[in-house]
């Protein structure tokens, strides 16, 4: 297993590299100066010059490449051209605000769709089944920008009950956190949770209609036992799958939801940065993001083996 | 009438004249909407919100201009304050003085001021800021304000002298702006470069913590120099809170739900809307004059008649209703109608006869082919959807071009751009100013190559004048000159608003449109 899981974050780097790459390559084809992004409208020709000297600009595209990354190998990933502060302190103070933002919408998604969707599967075509599907569908349709601003108006302004804007760090106080937290997490939360009901359902249906079911139910078995034991188990494997495809789309989501909430996060500075022309910044937040995406698939790799310990037995020979 | 009647006639007018006297005093006891008769109470938090994220927290080094003032007039002050209406007042300078005919400043300096770091503020502290403004390699994007300045003297430790390279009325507004913002030479030479994230100025708020392109928390400077109506130190307020938030939609929804007590802009579609509100207040905050800019150095736009043509084919009442919800209004040039040297004579009114002569003339009776570009935000797209529309009928077809902002400043600094949509932030510190960074022979946000030497005498002529009359008459030629020239196309203004919650009392805007220094103002209990 160990051996596995390593070969697998061996397999990460190229894709990585790759990545970062092409990353560097689109943003210095970008139009708009990166001088101008520091200096500001109204700088001289001169002092644009200057700048970009300073920075490096004037170097070929490769030099520029081998610098940065001969510096990222290192563990330094420079300072944002305009403010200066070190990357590497701006990934700290917002990776966490967007992790917890993902891992719970993930929490809130999985805690609605798994059993609406089993629901919707054992009473198909019933009132309960109509109702999941159009639930749904207004989740996969609601953009997340009006989604977020609907429960601004009634939970914000209307109701009073929880902040509009503004993020409490969870060690500092949890329970303000949690309230920060709440409406941006549902609004990813909810968008996701319409794809894995969705999923559930018609997983759940094809495994509920497989021989070995008729068979268990032929034993006399429960019928909770069988559908939490040996329909869910079994079903499980194609919403694993399609929850961490979605991975991509969820900080995606993250984008638009910490805007509207005003939350620090990496979505929001990454925006801000590529309108700046702020490289450093930009190649380190998605670097950080396609390491997350490229950490969760293997993640999962690993929960399938818990799911079905046939995978791995199938892999070993 | 008997003797009765008359007393009782008498008694009744006078109880009902004292009734009618008390409902009066009562009514004159009433808190009036700016909060003037409540006594001012001290403490609180202000929330406020910005859109864009602040580029600098050193005035000297900012290029976020407009935005970065917001902070800015907080941390910081000038040497010379100057209010809404461009008057200048007494700031870290108390007096000044002009000597051997406009060629030197004298400004004394008030004493006994502080930096945040607990230095003094003196004029070898004025020298050291003004001088790294003026050093070509700070690459500070203000030196061109007071690059009059051929010297710096310290005369004695509350005196200094500017020694002006010629006479200079534009000086001591320069001064009121970013080059005349002090900043805590030991601070400067503790931070290096890192000065752009550790600000350390004289204004009555300092900073406690950044969080860069989230928030800034600033809290009260207790050491500050100014004193309040209650015999202590300003500011009122203990602590402000200015969190980025690029939404607007946003921003109003928690300006509704309480979280915002105070924001940076207000789009026109929610101005009626929030004036109308019992809970709210909405300022004027400067304008937007939306433009075209016409690429000089190419075909047909080298033409003065193709060029007047386009301003004459402009329907501008038409952009006043559809883009400006009916809050802009026309004007034949870059100045605002409360700025002392406006002219209000129009020299182009839609004429779509005249406009099609102009381009027969020009040799181009069947129009031509352009590309428009903008930069892709609101409302300058339904600015250019709408300038395309009123051009064709002209015969002139526009191909849209859109850019982000990076982008389109790329290609018109390096003069590519062939007609551009744009605007400029007014107003500026002094009429000077105004007028020259954007259509002085190379100047810095002169986009469209333009050059004139009748323009530019004129108006550096109006630099050396200090007599306001004649000043008047000198702009009002530089105006005449320019509009005769139709480099760029004046469509309307856009005036910009601010709004904040009613129990935030005493707020004031500077004249950029910021936020002006918040030491006076308080939060209503």
């Amino acid at each position: 297993m160990l051996g596995h899981i390593a070969k697998k974050l061996i397999a990460m780097l190229p894709t990585l590299l790759f990545v970062s790459i092409i990353l560097f390559t689109i943003i210095s084809l970008l139009p708009g100066d990166a001088a101008m992004g520091v200096l500001g409208e109204g700088a001289s020709s001169e002092d644009l010059q200057k700048v970009r000297s300073e920075l490096g600009l004037d170097k070929p595209l490769y030099e520029r490449y081998a610098d940065w990354l001969g510096r990222v190998v290192q563990g330094d990933f420079g300072r944002a051209l305009k403010s200066r502060q070190p990357v590497s302190e701006i990934i700290l103070q917002r990776l966490p605000v967007t992790a917890e933002l993902t891992l719970l919408s993930m929490i809130i998604a999985t805690l609605i769709a798994v059993p609406a969707g089993i629901s919707a599967a054992l009473r198909r075509n019933s009132a309960m089944d109509v109702v999941n599907g159009i639930v749904s569908m207004i989740g996969i349709a609601m953009p997340p920008f009006w989604m977020g601003m609907l429960l601004i108006m009634v939970f914000s302004v209307w109701l009073g009950w929880l902040p509009s804007a503004g993020y409490v760090s969870f060690f500092k106080d949890p329970w303000q956190n949690l309230m920060h937290m709440a409406m941006p997490a549902f609004t990813i939360g909810f968008a996701f949770a319409a794809t894995i009901m969705r999923q559930t359902r018609s997983s759940m249906l094809e495994v509920l209609g497989e021989e070995y079911i008729v068979t268990a139910r032929a034993k006399g078995l429960k019928e909770s036992v069988i559908i939490w034991k040996h329909a869910l188990r079994n079903a499980l494997i194609p919403v694993v799958t399609v929850i961490s495809m979605q991975m991509g789309r969820l900080i995606g989501g993250a984008v638009v939801t910490e805007i509207v909430f005003a939350l620090p996060g990496i979505g929001r500075e990454m925006v801000d940065s590529i309108v700046a022309r702020d490289y450093p910044v930009v190649m380190a937040l998605i670097l950080i993001t396609a390491l997350c995406v490229v950490l969760t698939n293997t993640l999962v790799d690993i929960l399938y083996v818990a799911i079905d310990p046939r995978i791995s037995h199938s892999k070993q020979t | 009438m008997s003797k009765k009647k008359m007393a009782l006639f008498l008694i009744l007018a006078l109880i009902s004249s004292l009734l009618l006297s008390a409902c009066g005093d009562k009514a004159a006891q009433k808190p009036a909407d700016d909060g003037k008769p409540l006594s001012i109470t001290r403490g609180g938090t202000l929330n406020a919100t910005q859109g864009a994220k602040w580029s600098s927290l050193d005035p000297t080094l900012s290029s976020g201009k407009g935005n970065d003032k917001f902070i800015i007039n907080q941390l910081y002050e000038p040497l010379i304050e100057v209010d809404a209406s461009g008057k200048l007042m007494s700031g870290l300078a108390e007096t000044w003085e002009m000597k051997d005919s406009n060629k030197t400043v004298i400004l004394k300096l008030k004493k006994g001021v502080k930096f945040h770091d607990g230095t003094d503020f003196n004029a070898a502290a004025v020298k050291y800021v003004l001088d790294r403004v003026l050093k070509p390699e700070t690459k500070a994007t203000s030196r061109s304000d007071i690059d009059d300045i051929q010297s710096v003297e310290v005369v004695d430790n509350n005196t200094v002298k500017l020694n002006l390279k010629n006479p200079s009325s534009v000086i001591l507004s320069a001064l009121s702006n970013y080059a005349g913002f002090m900043v805590s030479p030991a601070a400067i030479e503790k931070y290096g470069k890192d000065i752009v994230r550790n600000p350390v100025g004289t204004g009555p708020f300092k900073m406690k913590e950044a969080v860069e392109g989230d928030h800034i928390t600033l809290v009260r400077f207790e050491n500050y120099h100014i004193m309040g109506k209650d015999g202590k130190a300003l500011p009122y307020i203990d602590e402000m809170i200015v969190k980025i938030i690029p939404d607007d939609s946003v921003k109003l929804v928690n300006l509704r739900s309480g979280s915002l007590d105070l924001l940076d802009s207000v789009q026109t579609m929610n101005i009626k809307n929030l004036s109308q509100s019992k809970d709210f207040t909405v300022v004027p905050a400067g304008a937007r004059a939306f433009k075209v800019m016409l690429n000089l150095s190419i075909e047909p736009f080298s033409q003065k008649e193709v060029r007047q043509a386009i301003a004459y084919a402009v329907d501008r009442e038409e952009f006043v209703k559809v883009v400006a919800d009916g809050y802009g209004s026309v004007e034949p040039f870059i100045a605002i109608k409360n700025q002392w040297f406006y002219d209000p004579t129009p020299r182009y009114t839609y004429n779509l006869e005249k406009a099609k002569e102009l381009l027969a003339k020009a040799g181009y009776p069947n129009g031509f082919k352009a590309k428009l570009s903008f930069t892709s935000r609101e409302p300058d797209k339904t600015v250019v959807q709408l300038l395309q529309s009123q051009l064709k009928r002209a015969g002139i077809e526009l191909e849209l071009e859109a850019f982000d902002r990076l982008a389109f400043n790329d290609k018109w600094y390096n003069g590519k751009g062939e007609m551009g949509q744009n605007f400029a932030s007014i107003p500026k510190p002094d009429p000077y100013i105004q007028y020259q960074i954007y259509f002085g022979t190379k100047a810095l946000f002169n986009f469209t190559g333009y050059s004139n030497k009748a323009f530019d005498d004129v108006l550096l002529e109006s630099k050396k004048e200090f007599d306001i009359e004649k000043r008047k008459a000198l702009l009002k030629k530089a105006q005449e000159i320019y509009v005769d020239d139709a480099a760029e196309i004046f469509l309307f203004h856009l005036p910009l608003y601010e709004a904040y919650n009613k129990k935030l009392q005493d707020f004031k805007v500077d004249p950029d449109g910021a936020w002006a220094s918040l030491r006076d103002a308080w939060i209503k209990k």
